[in-house]
């Protein structure tokens, strides 16, 4: 009985030992360090994450300016249109992203579910053309389809100058076309040019003679392969958007750019604020930036983009077609289900 | 068998160990904390170097424009294409920026941005908006240099910008002068201003990354910083396993990181763990060893005081441990060596006492081996007398039979009549051996028959009055008297005799037993008396003064009942 009394006394003592230590310990090793630790938060009113499919020369110079000129930290998250729009629609519970910045109206459309209305302070400045009823976008640039052709080889008077020649099978596989189904800008081309016949041939017709053109030398596999394509002289002309032409052509290639008589689309691309973002102040405040005077300017200046504002756009050649883009979005899989099964008629 | 063996190595190990242990850690996390305070307090000197390298390279870049903003060509016409005019332009430039050179390249611009005049060796065809970054700050803020990290619009490989705008006297901007800083511009401005081992990230104030040197420690690690920051997680010394040390440059709109793999790495923190863990285990050893030696040194005398003791309680008394030491447990072992001594001497005392007491019990029983052969003579003796007519034979045998029976009876104790009686018949007896004749009466109230007495009490003193009182006295008279006195029997013999000697008396009542040896029945009542009842109780003699002596034997008054519980 003593005994384990004895014992239970000495397990106190090794207990009290024990928290002593236990105790002391932080403490000695709180001597060590020294705590000046400098802390660098950044509080939420100072933080915008903008996700955007736009490549890095447009979003790069737009977003280190509205840091600079406003101090609001960006996160810049870069990525295919699709990419990104499918990544806002799983986010929408919790929204990680505050602004969509690029990406074509054809394709913001289909997800104005996940977008926030706002109307910006310039609105009535803007190019009301595919302006959204209810405001969940706002355009940024014109992106013109255009027809390239390889100045070396295509003499400047027989090249062609309408949609409707397209069809002709004087370019018969000299046509360059990337693949619709991965480029947007291709689809928003194919779109354009149903549109452009649509008073003398069917949907189907058009294909049909398009997809007979380009048969047996098949699509290119991106739009920039489009401008490699000409500018090698491999395929003579191409179908691409200005702005990628007129970038070629500053940095020296040889190339020209055509403007089809029959109207060509002038679909823009936008910016969307999204719903329920975490900094919607500073996101409504970055979507004023882009449509800026200063931004537009910008713009057409040293991205070879047409601006939306109507105060800085030029009157130029462009005979502008426009469609529905509600058509466009609706019959995207028959249309590209018609042309492939076009194309792949006689084999290639 | 459970020895405090183990509880002296746990304290021991516990003692050695969790110290050892505890201020290793310590003494290694103190080194760890040392080492980055130490590189943070270094890195804070090397940043306030960079610094000053950066603001003087910037100064002098500043005075620069001050130079050609002043000189009186360009003052003229700056972009007139006159070749003349451009060489002496270009004088200017070279001239003014003569010392930086080789740490940038520089440009002069049109007012709308476009660059006229550059010292890059290859001519690229390119204009800065002015309504756009840097040249908009520059135009805003003409007497600052205006230091921007490089946007897409400038040459390819530059990674830095400073602008200032010209203006001539009259407030009118003339231009700009644009300073173009690759990577390897940066690392010729910032080398010397930081040492070897160290790495620098150079960013702008919203932290993106304008350069690196060229370090695999710092690769990827403004991009780092910046998704740290971006994310509100904490950002501390370390970054993976370097270490890094940030200070904002506010005035240059620049952020400066400093970073140096870890000095303190894994596999140092681990050899450390490594040698603390050896130590441990060999002062694990030494604990086990000194415990075993301890409680060696502590149980081997203390299980020898065991073995002993259980000796002792088999009875071997005889039994000693050797003391060979002074310590408190040499003490202990002497003090159980005398210890067994005394109970040995104390045992043989009690043998040799216990041996006495067998003897005094032997002679007992030889004794009363035959008290009822003795009654039956005296019985047969009084008979015989009866028959052949002699009465004081008979009556002398049945008295001796009644004293004899009284005395050798079981109990100590008897009534005051029984006393009496035991008295009467001795009386009876003697009176027949001395012829001179005596009287002898006997007053006891009847209340106080049946108190309890030891047995024997009145005969001595009775004895000694005949003997004593009434030698060589003729019709002498003994006189017994009991009675009570506030609870005290008092039973007094007063005789007529000679008297007792006055030297007697006095040692009577003085109680001075020893010297009463010649009256051995005085004695033998009062110790009787004494020892049973008490001190006060006893004998008391005094002489009468019409002669003779009276003796008091005074004891409690007990009755039968309350006796027999006493007894």
């Amino acid at each position: 009985m003593t005994m384990h009394i004895r014992r239970k006394k000495l397990f106190i003592n090794y207990i009290a030992l024990f928290l002593i230590l236990v105790i002391v310990c932080p403490l000695l090793a709180g001597c060590g360090a020294s705590s000046e630790e400098v802390s660098y938060s950044l509080p939420e009113e100072q933080k915008l994450v903008v996700y955007t499919s736009h490549k890095q020369e447009i979003y790069e110079p737009i977003i280190k300016e509205f840091q600079e000129r406003t101090g609001i930290w960006v996160e810049v998250i870069s990525g295919g249109t699709k990419e990104m729009l499918d990544r806002i629609a799983q986010e929408a519970d919790f929204p990680a992203c505050d602004i969509m910045f690029g990406g074509g109206v054809d394709s913001l459309c289909s997800y104005t579910d996940y977008f926030a209305p706002y109307s910006s302070d310039v609105q009535e400045k803007l190019d009301p053309t595919y302006r959204d009823a209810s405001d969940r976008y706002t355009v940024f640039s014109n992106l013109p389809i255009v027809f390239i052709y390889n100045k070396k080889l295509v003499f400047s008077a027989g090249k062609p100058r309408t949609w409707q020649e397209l069809l002709t099978s004087t370019w018969k596989d000299k046509i360059s076309f990337a693949d619709p189904s991965r480029s947007g800008s291709a689809y928003t081309a194919l779109c354009t040019l149903i549109t452009a016949r649509a008073d003398a041939l069917s949907q189907a017709e058009t294909l049909e003679l398009f997809a007979s053109n380009l048969r047996s030398a098949g699509c290119a596999s991106s739009s920039s392969q489009v401008l490699e394509d000409v500018i090698a002289g491999t395929r003579l002309i191409g179908i691409t958007t200005e702005d990628a032409a007129l970038k070629r052509i500053h940095k020296g290639a040889d190339i020209g750019i055509i403007y089809p008589t029959d109207g060509t689309s002038v679909i823009p691309d936008g910016t969307a604020i999204i719903k329920n973002a975490p900094h919607a102040e500073n996101a409504r405040l970055f979507l004023e930036f882009t449509v800026s005077e200063d931004a537009q300017k910008l713009l057409r200046e040293k991205c070879y983009r047409r601006p939306v504002r109507l105060d800085l756009e030029e009157d130029d050649a462009i005979t502008e077609l426009t469609y529905d883009l509600s058509w466009s979005a609706t019959e995207q899989a028959s249309i590209l289900g018609t042309f492939e099964k076009a194309l792949g008629k006689e084999g290639n | 068998m459970h020895s405090f063996r183990r509880e002296l190595v746990i304290s021991l190990v516990a003692v050695a160990l969790i110290p050892l242990i505890i201020s290793s850690f310590f003494l290694v996390s103190l080194f760890e904390n040392r080492l980055s305070a130490e590189y943070q307090q270094q890195s804070a000197q090397e940043v306030v170097q960079i610094e000053e390298t950066l603001t003087s390279f910037f100064d002098g870049i500043y005075a620069a424009a001050d130079t050609i903003r002043l000189n009186s060509v360009v003052q003229s016409d700056l972009a007139m294409d006159d070749s003349w005019i451009r060489s002496q332009i270009y004088a200017t430039l070279y001239k003014a920026t003569a010392d930086y050179r080789g740490k940038a390249d520089f440009q002069i611009c049109s007012p709308e941005g476009e660059v006229l005049f550059t010292t890059a060796s290859d001519q690229e065809d390119i204009s800065y908006p002015v309504y756009w970054d840097i040249l908009k700050v520059a135009t805003a803020h003409p007497d600052t240099l205006i230091i921007r990290r490089a946007s897409e619009f400038a040459a390819s490989g530059v990674v830095l910008q400073a602008a200032r705008a010209l203006i001539n006297n009259e407030d009118e901007c003339l231009g700009y002068l644009v300073a173009n800083l690759t990577a390897s511009h940066l690392s010729e401005v910032l080398s010397g201003a930081y040492t070897n081992g160290a790495a620098i990230v150079l960013m702008d104030q919203f932290w993106e990354e304008i350069y690196h040197s060229s370090s695999h420690t710092v690769e990827g690690l403004g991009e780092t910083l910046r998704t740290m920051r971006m994310k509100g997680d904490a950002i501390s010394r370390k970054v993976g396993s370097t270490q890094i040390y940030i200070r904002e440059l506010p005035d240059l709109h620049l952020t400066v990181v400093l970073g140096r793999s870890e000095l303190f790495t894994s596999s140092i923190r681990g050899t450390l763990y490594r040698m603390i863990l050896l130590l441990a285990v060999i002062n694990l050893l030494i604990c086990l060893f000194a415990a075993n030696v301890l409680s060696r040194y502590l149980s081997a005398p203390i299980t020898r005081m065991i073995n002993a003791m259980r000796r002792v309680r088999k009875g071997d008394l005889n039994t000693k441990i050797e003391v060979d030491r002074k310590d408190e447990l040499g003490q202990l072992s002497e003090s159980f060596n005398r210890m067994t001594g005394e109970l040995k001497s104390n045992l043989e005392l009690q043998v040799t006492q216990q041996q006495e007491l067998n003897d005094a019990n032997f002679a007992m029983m030889q004794a009363q081996l035959n008290p009822h052969f003795l009654y039956n003579t005296l019985d047969t003796m009084k008979w015989v007398a009866k028959l052949n007519n002699i009465p004081e034979v008979a009556t002398m045998s049945s008295d001796l039979a009644r004293i004899l029976r009284t005395s050798i009876s079981e109990g100590k104790f008897i009534t005051l009549s029984q006393e009496i009686e035991l008295v009467e018949s001795y009386v009876e007896i003697q009176r027949i051996r001395f012829s001179e004749g005596f009287s002898f009466d006997v007053e006891v109230p009847m209340e106080l028959e049946d108190c309890i007495v030891p047995k024997l009490i009145l005969q001595p003193i009775v004895e000694n009055a005949i003997i004593h009182g009434m030698k060589d006295k003729e019709n002498g008279h003994i006189f017994l008297n009991a009675y009570e006195e506030s609870g005290i029997l008092k039973v007094e013999i007063s005789d007529d005799g000679s008297g007792m000697e006055p030297e007697m008396m006095a040692l009577l009542n003085g109680r001075e037993h020893d010297r009463l040896r010649g009256h051995i029945g005085f004695y033998n009542v009062d110790t009787i008396l004494r020892s049973h009842y008490g001190e006060q109780y006893g004998l008391q003699a005094e002489a009468l003064p019409e002669g003779g002596t009276k003796v008091t034997v005074s004891m409690p008054v007990v009755v039968e009942n309350d006796s027999e519980s006493k007894l």
